[in-house]
């Protein structure tokens, strides 16, 4: 056992933690819950037996089980900030209809009286 | 009676502008619609002053989405043509007739009023940039247009009852061709002039923004 080893245990650990409670609050579903410690256990098994990485390398064609796990989490990490972005997309887009929404309300406001009948709101054409 | 013809100026902290791009564009519209797109001075305040319909947007979301904002407001207002004009004086009001021409005559939905049919005074910078931005379009969508960014605009009412934007920021100009595009609506371009200050040219998009306008786009085309 060298720290390392804890520190990432600890880690995950935590990691597990938060998604019981996210799944608790119903903050995501049951089976994207289970997705995600599904994955932090797979973690804290190649944490404790790393020699297992050798098999999903010789699988993949590459020399090294360290190597196999980098690739494996660069790939995992650009899918999940493409996710990411995609989700903050999406939210920015509902913001701007809401926005756009309680702006439009005020068409109906006295100042601007909604059917551009307002002599101030008059154009010269 | 309804308004025909109604002018919409997305506007974001133009005070000290607004109030003279609004009375300079009256005389050629039935109304002006000004977005006040969450500005933090009297934005708001000298546009109604100087006559135009406000709606003010609780917080910035871009270009694009108070260009929306506007079109709806319009549309609701009952316009059947609408134009649309950067509110830091860069277009002339003048020109809105000439804009407009070819929806009133039948021949068109969408028209864009093109800076570069007429390039000549238009910064280098600039020229390329909007050259590229009509490239990516093409690429990206297949769409061939003259000046995909610029804000001088006119639309008939029904393009903006038919086209379905999802994006907010300057990406949005874009992506109006596009549906314009996609919709088959008929485009025609005219020639503008366009008058460079060195504030109008503090408002527009860097390069930075131009990527990640880019990049937003290549979001719309895969999402």
């Amino acid at each position: 056992m060298n720290p390392i080893q804890i520190a990432l245990t600890l880690f995950l650990g935590i990691a597990i933690t938060r998604v019981v409670s996210a799944i608790r609050v119903n903050q995501i579903s049951w089976r994207r819950g289970v997705l995600w410690i599904a994955l932090w256990l797979t973690g804290i098994f190649v944490v404790w037996f790393p020699d297992t990485t050798l098999v999903v390398a010789q699988i993949a064609g590459v020399k090294r089980g360290v190597d196999a796990v980098l690739y494996v989490s660069v790939a995992l990490m650009t899918y999940l900030i493409f996710r990411l972005y995609a989700a903050i997309e999406k939210q920015d887009q509902v913001i701007t209809r809401l926005v756009s929404e309680l702006a439009l309300r005020e068409l109906s406001a006295p100042t601007n009286r909604g059917d551009g009948s307002a002599p101030s709101a008059q154009g010269g054409r | 009676m309804a308004p025909r013809v109604v002018a919409v100026l997305p506007a974001f902290n133009e005070a000290g502008h607004v109030g003279k791009v609004v009375r300079a564009v009256r005389p050629y519209v039935d109304a002006v619609v000004v977005v006040d797109d969450g500005s933090r001075d009297t934005t708001s305040q000298e546009a109604r002053e100087a006559g135009a319909v406000v709606l003010r947007h609780l917080v910035n979301r871009g270009a694009g989405g108070s260009t929306m904002t506007g079109l709806k407001a319009a549309a609701r207002l009952g316009a059947e043509i609408v134009v649309t004009l950067d509110a830091d004086g860069q277009h002339l009001p003048e020109e809105i007739s000439r804009v407009i021409a070819p929806i009133e005559r039948g021949e068109a939905d969408f028209v864009i009023g093109s800076r570069l049919l007429q390039p000549k005074g238009m910064p280098r910078s600039r020229l390329l940039a909007n050259r590229v931005a009509d490239l990516c379009l093409r690429i990206l969508f297949g769409v061939q247009v003259c000046d995909s960014q610029s804000g001088f605009r006119a639309q008939s009412r029904l393009v903006i009852e038919n086209i379905d934007v999802r994006t907010s920021r300057f990406e949005t100009i874009s992506e109006i061709v596009v549906e314009v595009a996609r919709r088959k609506f008929r485009v025609a371009h005219v020639p503008i002039t366009v008058i460079y200050t060195e504030y109008s040219m503090s408002k527009g998009q860097n390069f930075w923004v131009g990527l990640q306008t880019l990049a937003r786009l290549v979001m719309r085309k895969v999402g």
